[in-house]
């Protein structure tokens, strides 16, 4: 019986690593969830592995003699296939508040700077472009119509003192997120990434609101008047007599640079 | 098979193999396991979702690189002969290392690829400086790179002049002192190195208990059949992953030779993904786990702020095409040689690269490699103080 098992695991190790990994990629391509750990410009190379992927699978099922199985090639195994078992299980995460708190620096990427204004935060953020094609995307311009917090970190000034309407997760009593900033308030927070979740950076408003229901992580929409101002030991971009209500997780997680390199 | 290095023999590495080789693997398993498990008994934890997210994200960003790596490489071993590879470069070791070097502006790959590239170019008899030039200045002295370097600094041209500069010199000069201390065979693992005299054994390598053990394919490369492959000690054995029976013979055209070169790539995507796995999932830890903000209270001077931003580098395993924008993060927190160290250490060597590196690099020459850039990237830092270049 293991004799059968050692046969059959020599045969069909490298298909099944190849079909694997192949279908994974397809899978994600189909259902567009490789947004969820990938900027939306990475959709070329996810096609490109795809493609990648089906020689070698081919290939792999035509060799004369399969190599053979032993303990390493069974943990070689394991370890290739490792990763697939995690991009199922956080299809559809997005990075929380922990993530917020371990990342954020303090400047440019975060709520506020410690060092001058909300305005060198702004300029950090230049060349930031909010996607277009983004659900929370919006003109600047605009009063009553959501924006993006890329776009409100971008033109700082130009929203300072205006209303806006703007989606992220939600981070309240969390002890580290509190650490961090060094305020009470809850947070609205959203990642910009360029390439993938793990280059990903925290943008944040500080919501100055009654308390509700919501609960740390949720997706809101908040409305209320943008601000740049001191608070506790930073500069921070504020949103004053905010409104929050929920909202669903937008179809693309983080917000993506526009001119993507890809 | 003779090599230049020190390599164990049979009997020596089946006396000492078989127990090490067996608590390696067994402890490894159980880690591996563990990893599989994580997810299902602990999927509600936000920790742990956070890993999974960055790890499947480092993965999923840098296996199409690698993919693409390999098979660009297993068509390399079958289609790009070792004299074509030897007329292409000067002969002299420090002008092969200067070209070398700047072939990243005319092939721009990421690191991921390159090490797949590099470790076939080395097989094909690529000079030892130039490989490694290569393999340091590829993810560095290339136009994407310099572009995204030039975004994230919103198109100051002088970071992006100090980053592919100075890491351009420093894989140069890595590459040189590299190939002066190590002879070609102590410097690749068993698979790469070539035999004084004789042919090459092309890439495929793999270590079991400190033994490499060598397949040779060459019967591929030209379509000739019947070639004798005289392995360590005399001794014969199929190459795991490799899947070519001694002696079995293949005809010479496209067909075959493009079958080849698939089962090249697909050997060296065999070889290269575990370790990029077992980078990534130590990457995703030191993501989740470490606080970026401790880092910038910990540079506490200009020198600790370049080692500190050298040491996240290595931790972050970020891509070099991305890099910069984190780097750029810092700014006002971190003095700008401190950024720069972050820039030009990152594609050099990181944690997923060293472990990539030690699929055809030997131990003490990864080891070496990493010393040297850490020197070198730290010298360089001190130059920028001196000098006083600042944003």
């Amino acid at each position: 019986m293991m004799r059968i098992i050692a046969e059959t695991a020599r045969r069909w190790r490298l298909p099944l690593i190849c079909f694997a990994w192949m279908f994974t990629f397809l899978g994600l391509l189909l259902r567009k969830s490789h947004e969820t750990f990938l900027s939306a410009n990475f959709l070329p190379i996810i096609i490109l592995a795809t493609v990648a992927l089906a020689p070698l699978a081919i290939f792999s099922l035509l060799r004369r003699t399969p190599p053979r199985f032993g303990a390493m090639e069974l943990l070689g195994t394991a370890v290739i296939l490792l990763p697939l078992v995690h991009i199922y299980h956080s299809a559809g995460m997005t990075l929380g508040a922990g993530a917020f708190a371990a990342r954020y620096v303090g400047a440019g990427g975060g709520a506020g700077n410690s060092s001058s204004s909300g305005r060198d935060a702004a300029d950090d953020w230049g060349k930031w472009k909010a996607d277009p094609d983004a659900p929370n995307a919006a003109e600047p311009e605009t009063d009553d119509e959501e924006t993006s917090l890329l776009d409100l970190f971008e033109n700082a000034d130009q929203y300072n003192g205006r209303k806006v309407t703007v989606t992220g997760m939600l981070a309240k009593d969390n002890p580290q997120v509190e650490q961090v900033l060094g305020v009470k308030q809850p947070i609205l927070f959203r990642f910009a990434i360029n390439c993938c979740a793990a280059d990903a950076v925290p943008l944040a408003l500080v919501l100055e609101c009654d308390d509700s229901d919501l609960k740390n992580d949720d997706w809101i929409k908040a409305s209320g008047t943008f601000r740049i101002r001191p608070m506790g030991k930073l500069d921070l971009v504020v949103l004053e007599n905010a409104i929050m209500q929920p909202a669903m997780r937008p179809r693309q997680p983080y917000l993506y640079s526009q001119w993507g390199l890809f | 098979m003779t090599t230049r290095g020190k390599g164990n023999s049979p009997a020596q590495s089946t006396a000492a193999g078989p127990s090490r080789c067996g608590v390696f693997t067994g402890l490894a398993l159980a880690i591996v396991c563990a990893a599989y498990l994580l997810p299902f008994f602990a999927g509600g934890n936000e920790t742990v979702g956070n890993f999974s997210l960055v790890f499947s994200s480092i993965m999923l960003e840098a296996m199409p690189f690698m993919l693409l790596g390999a098979l660009i490489g297993g068509m390399i071993e079958v289609f790009v002969s070792r004299e074509r590879i030897a007329s292409l470069l000067p002969g002299r070791d420090w002008a092969s290392a200067c070209v070398a070097a700047a072939l990243g502006a005319l092939f721009p790959v990421c690191e991921c690829a390159i090490v797949p590239v590099v470790r076939r170019l080395a097989g094909k008899g690529l000079p030892a400086a130039a490989a490694i030039a290569y393999l340091l200045a590829g993810p560095i002295v290339n136009p994407v790179v310099g572009l995204s370097t030039a975004m994230a600094y919103n198109f100051d041209w002088r970071p992006v002049a100090i980053r592919l500069g100075f890491g351009y010199a420093i894989a140069v000069g890595v590459a040189l002192i590299l190939n002066w201390r190590f002879s070609h065979g102590s410097l690749f693992v068993g698979g790469i190195a070539r035999k004084e005299g004789g042919h090459a054994h092309d890439g495929h390598s793999r270590r079991h208990g400190g033994r490499s053990n060598q397949c040779g394919p060459e019967r591929f490369h030209n379509g000739k059949s019947g070639h004798d492959h005289v392995h360590d000690g005399g001794h014969t054995q199929e190459m795991p992953g490799c899947g070519y029976e001694n002696g079995q013979s293949q005809g010479g055209g496209f067909g075959a030779r493009a079958m080849a070169a698939g089962n090249h790539a697909l050997d060296d995507f065999m070889a290269t993904a575990p370790y990029l796995v077992a980078g990534a999932a130590i990457a995703a830890i030191a993501q989740t786990c470490l606080e970026r903000r401790l880092f910038v209270e910990m540079a506490a001077s200009s020198m600790l702020s370049s080692a500190v931003m050298m040491l996240l580098a290595v931790l972050l395993n970020l891509c070099s095409e991305a890099d910069a924008f984190i780097a750029a993060s810092f700014r006002g927190l971190v003095p700008f040689s401190a950024q720069m160290a972050f820039l030009v250490v990152g594609p050099m060597f990181d944690i997923k690269l060293l472990l990539m590196y030690r699929n055809f690099l030997k131990a003490r020459a990864t080891a070496f490699l990493a010393a040297l850039v850490v020197v070198a990237v730290m010298l360089m830092s001190l130059l920028l103080e001196v000098a006083g270049v600042a944003l």
